[in-house]
């Protein structure tokens, strides 16, 4: 009996629902910082005396000093709490609370001094501004290990209360129909931007808030380096981009940084072509989830492809691709050992307060010099798995990420890489690095298109070893082409689609 | 006649009580067993963390139609056998090395088996910066018999046989402490007899010690095989499968798949490569034991 | 003669010892150095003597990484390998014992159970089901069990091997001596399998200690983190911080270094005492 008061006094304090209940009163003694429980029955109006605190003692003094109130709200519930309870304080006070009855959750998220910077800036803004719940932060590794961590909790209702992951195809993979809490009303929906919404949604449904600031996928450059070589504008076309590659060849670098040791990387070229991709056939993303266009016979679609083998071919890779590691790439990069690092934008925080000036960002150019634009990626997503037991406090919490308060924490926690995907977002603080301001041109430029991955759940979990193959010369580019077509049956078939 | 040979029978069997084997019997039944019958049941299945539905063999189909099976199969083989053999003779060089009256035995000994004590991860991320082309110590000094300016891990043709390097400097030390145990349990009278009978030494060691050294030199042979068959850690460490797929075994084709979310598919490829395991080993073990010597 | 020997065993001996610390002892120098760098060093990798010393702010660095965590878990591993290793030994000496001895076919179809738990690859989902079902999932005994179910086939293997060679001449001896079979078995039998049974304490304890996937996935959460985790506080997609990642695998070695060192005088031990069984 006395568990279950706890908990009816738990989950009345967490929705506030005293308004419904007109004989449940909660009161929160703000300074004791107790939640003390105030049951009365609709018979017994002046029966109250079944007054609890929840580590189980029962307050002798309470059950004198309170009457039934019909209260309408909380907070003057609280107030008359503190009013009334003044008194008692003193006989509290010496009724030591055997640890406070704060509600807290977990949030389950990447690990690296960076992101904890930020994760630690968003948990002491939302404690501030939510006193009766804490954040408790655990952290995973990134890429492939993390990944499995958290299909692994996901699978066996293990998971925190809350976690990010990524949006897009990849989201499609850990099923968020049956595992994720549909966030589709939740409040912070009308301040996401449309066009964030299809990345995180499966049917009509909404999983996932954003977390992080939007991304581009395209190529970075040391603006000393191309200045070296005489290159005073930044590539239109593939082909000026190769002839530029070779002028920085004989200027003594390395045109193109190859960080194969971290596979992943060698994707870019094909996933940030996207726009081109796009650009000359408006309809590739639904053919290709419809089975209908490949990207071993649509020529656009295998550009992508053949830029890796043109790199590999004219040797415009550094020799020791294969065992370079991503911040490898970044710190070359950002050093003017190698011209061009083709990336995402969320490199753009490992690049050196020295150097956050000296490297640039451009769009990754296909055959039209008039019309270059950049593939975006949308940030991660804030998930709620359906087997937390704080539903309310984590519906808070995310809540509050995709607010102005926290993106403001975000920013502040030094997160800031380009626009936030939220209509009331913070301002970019100032002395943002010139890749960062190269990405809002881009974005404010209208010219971008989402990476086909958030329009398409279709992606190939072996990509990122066959572009590796094709940037190595191990395989051609149209071997590498029918290769992932050949991997994408193999996934479309376990995600159970029509027409594969 | 009959009777006391019964007697004898039950006695024997009272001597080996199958009770002692319980407490084990259940935890390895329930904790290891059970699981592992319970994922052959969904390898049958497109399963996808909640729902599986029931797609017969089609997931051993699709597991074999891998294009990079292929590769993956011929790494597996030439990554076990090639540890394999490395550790069955250095192992036993070592050990009759540190067996012998050369100085500095006590230092040697720990030298050797130092490496296993560190975790794979360890051994993995250091020998990654110590392989790394042109900064790398060990690269530099490989630098004087040219190898390839990517360095061992990352050219296509090397990576696979730098693992096994590295493999091989982590697990000798395993298989001569085998050893040791094994050459130790040989009781002082033989070596005395064979002196007796005026042997030298290699006639001592090839006559008398090998033999006897059979069920250590089984045990190592199966633990490093299977091991190397099923090699996952390291590799994974070391190269992730790569440059491409250069360095793929099975046991990371099989990972690439659960990583995907492909869950019943990776169950099927772990189940393929179980029965390959056990074509190989079953004989393998059947053939060694046969010649085992009972002292 | 015997003065050539003497000198033919030094020679050889000062070879191993050089050969041993060129192969085995320089990697281990690489991570001595690079922990005791500076960050910004460190991170060019070189095998050179450190311009700056920095071993004690690593140290500190190391220790305070993510609230101390490696304390916890420091505690936790050590537990973890103690417990497992000492249930696993036990309980495998006895089983192997009959597996061995005891004629008849369930001792073949053991023997055959206990090759496939090395062959089979354990399956983890099903795994974590079945703890759920139990409701022991991620408490520390269960990590225990686990541990104990996994190392089960190896540690079993090894016995078997070495029991075998213990002539069965013994047993009769026992038996006419009137011992029952918890007599024959712990009084006669365990104290002849000294070597072995530090051979896979020391085996199975590196094992456990070492164990990176394991724990994460039985055992994951604050509070209950293994040593082998905390490597991944230095290691992440974007930032690797080279000294400090050293420094931790520098200690986490330790443990095992210690109980190697202990038990490294009990090979020899036991090695002789074998020696001269009779």
């Amino acid at each position: 009996m006395h568990a279950a008061f706890q908990k009816l006094a738990l989950k009345a304090f967490i929705y506030g629902d005293c308004g419904n209940s007109a004989n449940t009163i909660l009161l929160q003694n703000c300074y004791e910082n107790t939640l003390f429980v105030h049951f009365a029955t609709t018979n017994v109006e002046s029966n109250l005396e079944t007054i609890q605190r929840l580590d189980g003692q029962s307050s002798p003094c309470i059950g004198k000093k309170e009457e039934v109130m019909r209260i309408k709200t909380l907070k003057r519930v609280a107030l008359a709490a503190v009013a009334g309870a003044s008194a008692s304080a003193v006989a509290l006070s010496g009724i030591a609370p055997a640890q406070a009855a704060t509600t807290t959750i977990t949030w389950l998220s990447d690990n690296g001094p960076s992101n904890i910077a930020i994760e630690n800036a968003l948990v002491k803004a939302f404690e501030k501004a939510n006193p009766g719940i804490k954040v408790a932060l655990h952290t995973r590794p990134g890429g492939a290990d993390g990944d499995n961590l958290v299909k692994t909790k996901l699978a066996t209702n293990a998971m925190e209360d809350v976690f990010n992951y990524n949006s897009g195809a990849l989201l499609a993979a850990i099923n968020p129909a049956k595992t994720l809490v549909d966030q589709s009303k939740f409040s912070y929906q009308k301040n996401v931007y449309d066009s964030f919404k299809p990345a995180v949604s499966v049917g009509k449904k909404i999983f996932g808030a954003p977390w992080g600031t939007a991304m581009g996928g395209g190529i970075y450059y040391n603006i000393p380096v191309f200045k070296k070589a005489g290159i005073t504008a930044t590539p239109k076309t593939w082909a000026e981009l190769i002839s530029d590659a070779k002028a920085l060849k004989a200027s003594g670098v390395d045109p193109i940084c190859g960080t194969f040791a971290d596979s992943w990387t060698a994707q870019l070229f094909v996933l940030a072509d996207f726009y081109n991709v796009h650009a000359a056939n408006p309809s590739f993303a639904a053919d290709y989830t419809n089975n209908k266009a490949k990207y071993s016979y649509n020529p656009a679609a295998l550009a992508g492809f053949q830029h890796l083998e043109e790199a590999y071919k004219l040797g415009l890779y550094n020799a020791d691709a294969t065992t370079l590691t991503f911040p490898d790439g970044v710190a070359r990069v950002s050093s003017g050992k190698c011209a061009m690092y083709p990336m995402l934008t969320f490199a753009t925080s490992g690049i050196p307060a020295a150097n956050t000036s000296e490297v640039g960002f451009m769009a990754q150019p296909g055959s039209d010099a008039k019309n270059v634009g950049l593939t975006t990626w949308m940030p991660s997503g804030m998930y709620i798995p359906k087997s937390t037991k704080n539903l309310a406090a984590a519906t808070k919490f995310v809540n509050f990420i995709a607010s102005k308060a926290g993106t403001d924490a975000y920013v502040k926690g030094g997160g800031y890489q380009g626009p936030f995907v939220t209509k009331d977002q913070s301002a970019a603080p100032t002395g943002i690095p010139q890749a960062t301001k190269d990405l809002s041109a881009l974005v404010k430029s209208g010219k971008t298109y989402p990476a086909l991955e958030f329009l398409s759940a279709i992606k190939g979990p072996n990509l990122p070893g066959i572009t590796v193959q094709v940037a190595t010369g191990q395989v051609t580019a149209k071997a590498g082409a029918t290769l992932y077509d050949q991997d994408v049956v193999a996934q479309a078939q376990q995600l159970g689609l029509k027409g594969w | 006649m009959k009777k006391s040979k019964n007697n004898l029978a039950v006695a024997r069997l009272r001597q080996y009580p199958i009770w002692f084997t319980l407490p084990m019997g259940i935890i390895f039944i329930t904790l290891y067993l059970v699981p592992t019958i319970t994922s052959f049941y969904y390898s049958t299945q497109r399963w996808t963390l909640f729902d599986s539905t029931y797609v017969g063999f089609d997931n051993f189909a699709l597991f074999l139609r891998d294009p990079f099976l292929l590769g993956g199969l011929i790494h597996t083989f030439i990554y076990a056998f090639l540890t394999s053999g490395l550790k069955v003779i250095l192992g036993m060089f070592f050990g009759v090395v540190l067996m012998s009256n050369i100085k500095f035995r006590a230092l040697l000994r720990n030298l050797v088996f130092f490496p296993v004590l560190v975790s794979t991860i360890g051994v993995g991320i250091t020998f990654q910066q110590l392989l790394k082309p042109q900064i790398g110590i060990l690269d530099q000094a490989l630098q004087v018999f040219g190898i390839p300016a990517a360095g061992l891990l990352g050219d296509v043709n090397t990576a696979l046989y730098a693992i096994v390097a590295v493999d091989v400097w982590k697990g000798v030390g395993l298989a001569t402490v085998i050893y040791l145990a094994g050459m130790a349990a040989i009781p002082q009278e033989y070596y005395e007899a064979a002196k007796v009978d005026g042997v030298n030494t290699w006639q001592n060691f090839r006559h008398i010690v090998l033999p006897l050294l059979r069920p250590a030199t089984n045990t190592v042979i199966i633990l490093s095989l299977i091991g190397g068959l099923r090699s996952f850690d390291l590799i994974w460490a070391m190269t992730g499968g790569g440059p491409g797929f250069a360095s793929d075994v099975l046991a990371s084709l099989v990972y690439k798949k659960y990583q995907a979310g492909f869950y019943g598919l990776s169950t099927a490829g772990n189940v393929v490569m179980f029965l390959l395991i056990l074509a190989l080993i079953v004989p393998l073990n059947r053939f060694l034991t046969k010649r085992e010597v009972e002292i | 003669m015997k003065t050539f020997r003497k000198t033919a065993n030094w020679f050889w001996g000062l070879v191993a010892l050089g050969v041993a610390a060129l192969i085995f002892v320089v990697p281990f120098a690489f991570i001595f150095l690079t922990a005791a760098k500076t960050s910004q060093e460190a991170n060019g990798l070189k095998f050179s003597l450190p311009e700056q010393w920095n071993i004690l702010p690593n140290l500190v660095s190391v220790f305070e990484a993510n609230d101390f965590m490696i304390v916890r878990a420091f505690g936790n591993s050590i537990m973890l390998t103690v417990f497992s290793v000492a249930i696993l030994v036990f309980l495998a000496a006895m089983t192997a014992w009959i597996i061995d001895r005891r004629p008849g076919k369930i001792a073949k179809f053991a023997n055959f159970l206990v090759l496939s738990g090395l062959i089979i690859p354990p399956a983890i989902v099903p795994t974590i089901f079945l703890l759920q079902s139990l409701k022991i999932y991620g408490t520390f005994p269960s990590m225990i069990l686990i541990e104990v179910a996994f190392g089960t086939s190896f540690t079993v293997m090894i016995f078997k091997a070495f029991i075998s060679t213990i002539p069965r001449e013994l047993d009769e001896a026992a038996i006419l001596d009137g011992a029952n079979s918890i007599q024959l078995f712990f009084r006669i039998v365990f104290p002849l399998l000294k070597s072995v049974i530090v051979t896979a304490v020391i085996l199975n304890s590196v094992f456990v200690f070492n164990d990176f996937t394991n724990p994460l996935y039985f055992m994951s959460g604050p509070g209950s983190e293994t040593v082998q985790l905390t490597l991944f506080n230095f290691k992440s997609q974007y930032l690797t911080d080279y000294n400090l990642l050293f420094m931790d695998i520098l200690i986490i070695t330790i443990p095992m270094v210690v109980l190697f060192a202990i038990f490294n005088n009990r090979i020899v031990a036991g090695m002789t005492a074998g020696a001269v069984k009779g």
